[in-house]
């Protein structure tokens, strides 16, 4: 059996930018919108939510994957492992191996490369890929006009695979288009007109020609293709040169995201998936920092077995709410408020924190065995706080729930955004569950509104992010 | 009837409000300078053989680790015992109250409770959120003060239509009862219009639902009740304590229109009066938040659960009113300096009882004293689940 995707989540913020918006801040002009964190999220938080699609979507239990490998720019640390929170939301095993693949928007392929070759050598059977960026553009930069969020998550394994990946052929140079340097804030560019010549271009062609000549394969057997999209000009002017006919794609989705940096490829190669029928070929072609990589699937007929329904590229596309250029910076945190930060009784590196984050994201409770109470976190309960019984077991808790109470913060200092609500929710498992809400309009909040958690940034400190769940209003109909 | 064993012979405070020009420490003289003051047939210091003092300020600004020598040894008592108590917004009450069993129990005869907060060393925000996410930074992140009360009123008008207009003449009462007070940090009356325009702070709060930070300082002189006619004509009796808890988080609680805190501490001391809610004629409760205040009346028994947004409605909680709650303006107007919120409440009612309200023959702020009980209470810190309700009698027997 062939390796291929077992199963695939997406997640976009719901924050949109127009960038004539943006161009109009710095006299110029613009097209199109690109999707923008909101103020509580960064990279891990958006992949947690497409790794929860994934992982749904599969159908597959998530003890199954034997590995990890995140690609990304857009990590909070240069050292650490931001990702091996996601094996806490899942609640893996310590033994799942978490790896991150960095220094390119190709940088997800490269974890998917890594997570073949672990299955193809029989260490692993399942990897979990993911592939994630929310890049930050400097004020007034072309980059700010382009750079957008987004995030993607699938399951690699030979069982149940909706698409088996054929080949992948790769190339690269020593190119220079695009960068950072670790003192650099921020992504740099060179001349776009040379760049995107020698650059995007040429590699893209000459991966996607290498691959056709090594499979013995053209253009047209493909009823799908993806590029990834650093703007929106120059795939398409591949796509004339490969003779990519328009029925063979889904419509570019950098005018209405951005350039998404690991995940544009993949949003792409996902949205197909979500219209595919076994027996297509789809090509999905890469590329970031001087390399290409030029990937062929074929649908199995497992694509029309939906597992869950989980929601689709095409839901979050749609979802969305325009923000203006000054909200823009301040989620993005490019501005901020004046005012001393609300500061953290305990850092998240204390041991406070260290020894209570597992229970706290993948959401454990200490349910008593005599009177079922469930009691909350188990780190803080040794006897049940109801009947006094010392015999607790930690049981995973719904995320899910409805509003019993709330108020709303109209006044709360950085970096905390005023206004804020604060939600009592009763969860279904019978768990009252106090958070922040996000993403909320607080005329919306009522009482017994249907809510559930998601991870988000509570704040950053002594250069940690301390993520926590907040209630986030259920939408039906997405 | 009721417990009786330890009578109140001196009370004694500071004017409530921004002390910005003296020290926590000299806070502290003045108040201890004022309850000697006023012990009617005076007393010699020598006489006081232990004291209690109540404070926050350790969690409230980082002056960690205040003892007991910060009372005994700035006075000029140092050498006799003292201990410091800390125990959320009860600080001040439950000071009173461990003071009470030292000399209930026989050790001392003669007690000082002296309770003591500088609110304003730091500004609202600092105060606000460093309570507010106490406990747990993950699940209280973003917590405040008002967030800890406000949650209950939406609750409870979702519950039983309490209202906002409701909640808005709990500060109308208590700013009007405060401007007959001299000792209130705020002078001013409002109405139910200024409540409604006032900044939203915390829905359903908007800023006039709110007490403010108040800087204050208050002490009590106790001895056992035989002995109180050494000190005073007018002795007033310790007729019942209770102290009750709930659970450590808000979220844990099973019900958000009621403190069980609040009724548990009722129901010990009604039980060591001997009486019940019927027979308190003057009540300074816990009214951080106008909401508070509304389910005060109904843990404290003063009216049926649901109906507390009716008792304040209809009057029956004003000076004259069925129980006149608040008379000093309450934590609305008159402050609520944590550590001696409940020390000051007591001093309130002890005037009340004697019949010597300050300023002497204030008609308007004098209640009528009939059954010769009042009440004193306090609601909150961590998961607002801690409560401790004190009754004072003017009755020896």
């Amino acid at each position: 059996m062939s390796v291929g995707i077992v199963g695939y989540g997406v997640y976009v913020p719901r924050y949109r930018i127009l960038v004539s918006d943006i161009g109009k801040a710095w006299g110029s002009g613009g097209r199109g919108e690109k999707s923008v964190t909101g103020p509580d999220e960064d990279v891990i938080s958006m992949s947690v939510e497409a790794v929860l699609n994934a992982v749904d979507s599969s159908g597959m239990s998530a003890k199954k994957i034997g590995a990890i490998y995140f690609g990304t720019n857009s990590s909070p640390y240069i050292e650490n492992y931001a990702s091996v929170i996601i094996r806490e939301v899942l609640g893996l095993s310590s033994e799942v191996d978490v790896c991150e693949f960095t220094g390119s928007p190709r940088a997800g392929v490269g974890a998917l490369k890594a997570a073949m070759d672990s299955i193809n050598a029989g260490r692993v059977e399942n990897v979990l890929v993911v592939a994630a960026d929310c890049r930050p553009s400097q004020m007034g930069s072309d980059l700010e006009m382009t750079f957008g969020a987004g995030a993607t998550a699938f399951l690699v394994g030979r069982e149940n695979t909706i698409a088996d990946i054929e080949d992948i052929f790769t190339y690269s140079t020593m190119m220079i288009d695009r960068w950072r340097h670790t003192k650099d804030d921020y992504v740099r560019s060179y001349d776009y007109r040379y760049t995107r010549e020698y650059g995007y271009v040429n590699h893209v062609r000459t991966a996607v020609e290498g691959f056709l000549k090594k499979n013995n394969s053209a253009m047209d057997q493909f009823q799908h293709v993806v590029l990834q999209e650093p703007d929106g000009r120059i795939p398409k002017e591949v796509g004339r040169a490969l003779g990519i006919k328009k029925e063979q794609t889904a419509g570019s989705l950098v005018g209405v995201l951005g350039d998404t940096g690991a995940s544009s490829m993949f949003l792409g190669l996902f949205g197909a998936l979500d219209d595919a029928k076994a027996g297509d070929n789809i090509l999905a072609v890469s590329y970031g920092s001087g390399t290409s990589d030029a990937i062929g699937l074929k649908v199995t007929e497992k694509i029309g077995q939906k597992k869950a329904e989980v929601r689709s590229l095409k839901s979050y596309v749609a979802d969305k709410e325009e923000i203006d250029y000054l909200k823009y910076l301040r989620y993005t945190g490019m501005i901020e408020q004046a005012g001393e930060p609300a500061k953290l009784g305990l850092t998240p590196v204390s041991p406070f924190l260290q020894r209570s984050y597992t229970e706290l994201y993948n959401f454990l409770g200490a349910k008593c065995k005599d009177c079922g109470h469930i009691n909350f976190p188990p780190s803080l309960r040794v006897l049940c706080i109801r009947c006094g019984s010392t015999d607790l077991e930690n049981v995973k808790l719904s995320k899910k729930g409805k509003v019993y109470t709330y108020c709303i913060n109209y006044y709360m200092p950085p970096p905390l955004e005023a206004p804020l609500a604060m939600i009592f929710g009763d969860l279904e498992d019978g768990l009252r569950y106090q958070a922040l809400g996000t993403e909320m309009i607080p005329d919306d909040i009522k009482v017994d509104m249907p809510v559930e958690l998601v991870l988000r940034v509570l704040t950053v400190e002594r250069g940690v992010s301390l993520y926590g769940y907040k209630f986030r209003a259920v939408k039906h109909g997405i | 009837m009721g417990w009786n064993k330890v009578a109140i012979v001196g009370v004694g405070m500071l004017k409530f409000g921004e002390h910005f020009d003296k020290s926590y420490e000299a806070m502290i003289g003045k108040a201890y300078l004022a309850v000697l003051d006023g012990v009617q047939k005076g007393i010699d210091p020598k006489d006081i053989e232990a004291g209690w003092i109540g404070t926050c300020i350790g969690s409230l600004m980082g002056s960690e680790l205040i003892s007991g020598s910060m009372l005994a040894g700035i006075v000029g008592l140092a050498g006799i015992p003292v201990t410091r108590i800390e125990n959320g917004c009860p600080t001040g009450s439950d000071t009173f109250r461990n003071a009470c069993m030292g000399v209930a129990s026989g050790l001392y005869d003669v007690a000082i409770a002296l309770g003591v907060e500088k609110m304003r060393e730091k500004t609202s925000d600092e105060g606000l959120l460093a309570i507010g996410s106490a406990g747990h930074p993950v699940l209280m992140r973003g917590g405040t003060a008002p967030a800890q009360f406000a949650p209950q009123a939406t609750r409870h008008m979702h519950e039983f239509g309490t209202t906002k207009e409701q909640m808005a003449m709990i500060g109308v009462k208590n700013h009007y009862n405060g401007t007959l007070c001299p000792y209130s940090h705020y002078q001013y009356e409002i109405t139910i219009e200024d409540v409604f325009k006032s900044p939203m702070v915390c829905w359903p709060f908007n800023i006039l639902d709110c007490c403010p930070q108040t800087d204050g300082a208050a002490a009590i002189i106790i001895c056992r009740a035989d002995l109180a006619d050494r000190y005073t004509d007018k002795p007033i009796y310790v007729a019942g304590l209770g102290m009750g808890t709930d659970y450590q988080f808000a979220a844990e609680k099973d019900s958000f229109t009621e403190f069980v805190a609040s009724q548990r501490a009722a129901k010990q001391a009604y039980k060591m009066a001997g009486i019940g809610p019927e027979d308190i004629d003057v009540a300074e409760v816990h009214d951080c938040f106008s909401i508070t205040e509304i389910l005060d009346y109904e843990d404290l028994g003063f009216c049926e659960k649901g109906q507390g947004g009716k008792f304040i409605e209809d009057g029956s909680s004003r000076i004259g009113g069925k129980v006149a709650v608040n008379p000093s303006g309450g934590l609305m107007a008159k402050g609520h300096p944590l550590g001696c919120t409940g020390l000051a409440q007591l001093t309130e009612l002890v005037w009340q009882l004697r019949g010597d309200v300050i300023p002497t023959q204030n008609e308007k702020r004098q209640v009528e004293i009939k059954k010769g009980y009042a009440l004193q209470h306090n609601v909150g810190g961590t998961g607002v689940a801690n409560s401790v309700v004190t009754i004072v009698t003017n009755r020896k027997n």
